[in-house]
C-alpha cells in the first residue's frame, strides 16, 4: 500500500477503515499505515481513532454556515443533502466545489493537528471561518470529509481498541493485551508517548495481561432493549440508551456509546433511522424490537438514575436479532447484583 | 400523465408506457422504460437491436436516426442523443409551434458507447432527477476509470479475482470500454453477453471479453476482471472462483449510507445520470419556459428551480395532464 503524505493519508486510512472489515483486516491497514508513519503522525493518528472525548475546534452549525457562504446553497436544500448522507461532515465535503486541478498543500497531519486547526479557536470568529475555507482548499476533495471530522471533534473512524492493539503488535512485537491496556488510559500524543506505547511490555504488565486474561469473566452481561438513541452535533448517533423491565414497563439503565462491532453499529444506526417514532431535539425514539447482549464491569447505587443504579462501561456485545424484547432482563435482577 | 404513462393526445401515442398500448416511443431500453406487450414501438436507429432484445425480436419497431422528423396526426415527433445508453433518446415533440421536449434518462458527460447528449431548445421540458441533490456531482469519468484498474491491479498483486457489478445493459459495457485489457483477461457473466455483443455490432470498440463458464478448469482466476450484474455471484460461482474482491458501480456510492444500504462495501460512482450541475446546465440549455420534473428528487429539484425564477412543477401529482 502506498501511503502518501500527512491529512490525504491519514483520510486515506480512514476511508478504508470504514469499509474493512473489523479484525485482522483492520490491523493490517492500521499496522501498514503506522509502519511508514513518522512517531508524531503515529501518535496523532491513534489519538483521533481510540474511542475518547477530543477537541472540537469549531461547531458543527459554524461549518455548515461557511459552506453555505461558499457555495450558495439555501438552508433547505441543505437539509435536504443531510437527510440523504446521514452525516454533516460528508454532506459539507460533498457540497463544497473541487478545487481545481492544482496541487493540494498538504501536510504532515502533526502540523494540521499542532499548528493549523488551534488557529480556528482563537480570534474573532470571522477570522476562524476565513481560515477554515482556506484549509478545505488546501485539502484535496477526498479529505475533505475528514478534516471536517477532526475539526468538529467528531471520531474519523471507527476502530475498536483490540483492533489498534493487534495492529501495533505486528508492529512492534509488544503483546496486544499490554497495548490495550496502555491504549485505555489517557494519553497526549506526542512522539515519547509512541515510543512507550511501542516499548517492550514489563514484568507487570505482562502479569496484569495475564492475570486478566485468566480471569476473563469479571465482565458481566444482561440483556436489554434500545428505547432511544442521540444523535451529536456532527449528524452520527452518539448515545445508544437502553432499558430493562420493571413492572411491565422499559425503565432506561444503560447509556451505550460504544458498540464492539461495528457492523452491529451500523446495523443499529440503519434500525434507528429507518425506525424514529418521534424527535425529542437530538433524541431519537424507536419502537422496542432492538434487543441487544450489554456486557459491563460493575453496577452501582445511583440515587438519581430512573433506574436506581448506574452500570460501569457498558458495551454492546450482541445484536440478538432474534430474540423478543420480552425475554430482556428485569431491573430487580440487576439490582441483585449489587447485593450479591 | 396517465395511467398507462406519458401520454401525448394529439398525437395518441405513450412515451414509455408501463401498459400495453398501440403506440409506444421507448426512450431506451432498460426494463424500467422498455415493456413487452405494446402493439407498435418507435425508437432510434442506434437502439433498435437492445431493444428487440427486451422487447422481443419479432416485436414491430419503427426506427428513427437521431434529428429525423415523423408526423403522427400533426404532431411532429423527433428523437435527439440523450448518452445515457446505446440508442438512448430524448424525445421531441411539436404541434402549432410548441415544442415539448421528454429528457428520459440522460447524461450530458460524453463517453465512447453511445452518442453523446445533445442539447435541444424546447418551450416545456420534462427531465429526469434520480440524482437531483447538491452533494451528487460526478468525477470525470477518465479519472473514475483509472481508479478502477488501479484497484483491479491491486487486487491481482495480493491474489483476488475482480468482481465489478453493474447493470447488464449500459453500466456493464460502459466499464467495459474504461477497462485497460492490457492488466489481464475480461471475463462476463452470461447475462451480459447478449448487449455487449450488441454493442459491439452497433460499431462499439470494446475489449475482448470471454464468458465466466467458459474459462479452463484449472485457470487463474487472480488476474482477472470480471463484470456481473448485482447479486450474480452465487455461492458456486464463489467456490469455482476462489479468493474474490467485488466493487459496486453507481451513483449512490458517492454517499457512503447509499454505499452500505446497497450491500457493497466497497464502489466505484459510475452513472449513466446527470449530476446536479449537469442537471442545472441542461435545463437552462433547452431555454425552455416551463420545466416539469420526474423520476428522483423531483420536489427538491422543483423548488430550487422556482427559486431561480423557473415556471416548474413535479410531474404526475402537481402536473397530471390528461386522465385516461
Amino acid at each position: 500500500m502506498d501511503w502518501r503524505a500527512g491529512m490525504k493519508r491519514f483520510a486515506e486510512l480512514c476511508r478504508l477503515l470504514d469499509r474493512a472489515e473489523p479484525g485482522s483486516e483492520v490491523a493490517a491497514l492500521l499496522s501498514s499505515y503506522l509502519s511508514s508513519c513518522n512517531s508524531e503522525d503515529a501518535a496523532w493518528s491513534i489519538y483521533l481513532l481510540v474511542p475518547q472525548s477530543r477537541n472540537r475546534y469549531l461547531s458543527t452549525q459554524r461549518l455548515k454556515k461557511a459552506c453555505l457562504e461558499v457555495t450558495g446553497i439555501p438552508d433547505w436544500l441543505y437539509s435536504e443533502c443531510m437527510d440523504e448522507t446521514g452525516d454533516a461532515s460528508e454532506t459539507i465535503a460533498l457540497l463544497l466545489p473541487n478545487p481545481d486541478d492544482r496541487e493540494p498543500e498538504d501536510a504532515p497531519l502533526a502540523v494540521w493537528m499542532n499548528e493549523r486547526l488551534p488557529t480556528l479557536t482563537s480570534g474573532p470568529i470571522d477570522d476562524a471561518l476565513i481560515r477554515l475555507k482556506e484549509f478545505w482548499v488546501q485539502v484535496d476533495s477526498d479529505s475533505r470529509m475528514t478534516l471536517n471530522k477532526l475539526v468538529t471533534g467528531t471520531r474519523p473512524a471507527k476502530v475498536s481498541v483490540q483492533d489498534l492493539a493487534r495492529g501495533l503488535s505486528a508492529l512492534c512485537g509488544t503483546i496486544s493485551p499490554v497495548l490495550e491496556a496502555r491504549l485505555s488510559s489517557p494519553f497526549s500524543p506526542t512522539p515519547e508517548w509512541y515510543g512507550l506505547l511501542k516499548s517492550p511490555a514489563t514484568l507487570e504488565e505482562l502479569a496484569e495481561a495475564n492475570r486478566r486474561l485468566v480471569s476473563p469473566s469479571e465482565k458481566q452481561e444482561f440483556t436489554a432493549v434500545l428505547m432511544y438513541a442521540e444523535r451529536g452535533s456532527s449528524g452520527d448517533l452518539v448515545l445508544f440508551t437502553f432499558g430493562v423491565w420493571h413492572e411491565k414497563i422499559l425503565v432506561s439503565t444503560a447509556k451505550v456509546p460504544w458498540v464492539r462491532d461495528r457492523e452491529v453499529e451500523l446495523a443499529i444506526e440503519a434500525f434507528v433511522r429507518e425506525n424514529t417514532l418521534e424527535k425529542r431535539g437530538p433524541i431519537r425514539v424507536v419502537p422496542p424490537k432492538v434487543v441487544v447482549r450489554l456486557e459491563f464491569e460493575g453496577v452501582i447505587i445511583a440515587p438519581k438514575r430512573k433506574a436506581g443504579i448506574e452500570l460501569l462501561q457498558p458495551t454492546v456485545a450482541e445484536w440478538l436479532i432474534d430474540a423478543d424484547p420480552i425475554e430482556a432482563s428485569t431491573l430487580q435482577w440487576l439490582k441483585g447484583l449489587i447485593a450479591g | 400523465m396517465t395511467n398507462r404513462g406519458l401520454f401525448c393526445p394529439a398525437g395518441d401515442f405513450y412515451i414509455d408506457p408501463w401498459r400495453s398500448v398501440d403506440r409506444a416511443v421507448v426512450t431506451h431500453a432498460h426494463s424500467d422504460h422498455a415493456r413487452p406487450g405494446m402493439r407498435n414501438y418507435l425508437c432510434s436507429a442506434e437502439g433498435e437491436t437492445v431493444l428487440r432484445l427486451r422487447v422481443g425480436a419479432k416485436s414491430a419497431i419503427q426506427a428513427l436516426e437521431y434529428g429525423e422528423v415523423v408526423e403522427m396526426n400533426g404532431v411532429k415527433l423527433s428523437l435527439h442523443p440523450a448518452g445515457h445508453i446505446l440508442g438512448s433518446s430524448q424525445v421531441r415533440v411539436e404541434l402549432n409551434g410548441e415544442v415539448i421536449v421528454v429528457s428520459g434518462d440522460y447524461k450530458t458527460e460524453a463517453d465512447s458507447t453511445c452518442t453523446p447528449f445533445e442539447p435541444v431548445k424546447c418551450h416545456t421540458f420534462i427531465t429526469e432527477s434520480t440524482f437531483g441533490l447538491p452533494i451528487y456531482t460526478w468525477a470525470k469519468e477518465g479519472a473514475v476509470f483509472s481508479q478502477v484498474n488501479d484497484w483491479w491491479r491491486n487486487n491481482q498483486a495480493e491474489g483476488f479475482a475482480s468482481v465489478l457489478y453493474g447493470y447488464s445493459l449500459g453500466k456493464s459495457q460502459r466499464a467495459l470500454a474504461g477497462l485497460d485489457p492490457g492488466i489481464g483477461p475480461i471475463f462476463e457473466h452470461e447475462t451480459l453477453r447478449p448487449y455487449t455483443n450488441a454493442y459491439r455490432s452497433a460499431g462499439i470498440q470494446l475489449p475482448k471479453t470471454k464468458t465466466i463458464g467458459r474459462a479452463k478448469e484449472d485457470f487463474d482466476w487472480a488476474t482477472a476482471m470480471i463484470l456481473a450484474p448485482p447479486g450474480s455471484m452465487t455461492s458456486a460461482w464463489r467456490a469455482h472462483i476462489g479468493p474474490m474482491r467485488t466493487a459496486f458501480m453507481s451513483g449512490w456510492m458517492a454517499v457512503r449510507k447509499g454505499s452500505r444500504g446497497r450491500g457493497g462495501q466497497f464502489g466505484f460512482v459510475v452513472s449513466d445520470h446527470v449530476d446536479w450541475p449537469s442537471l442545472m446546465s441542461a435545463i437552462a440549455a433547452t431555454e425552455a419556459e416551463r420545466v416539469l420534473v420526474t423520476h428522483g428528487f423531483s420536489k427538491t429539484v422543483v423548488r430550487y428551480l422556482r427559486e431561480t425564477g423557473l415556471e416548474a412543477y413535479e410531474l404526475g401529482s402537481e402536473w397530471t395532464g390528461e386522465q385516461e
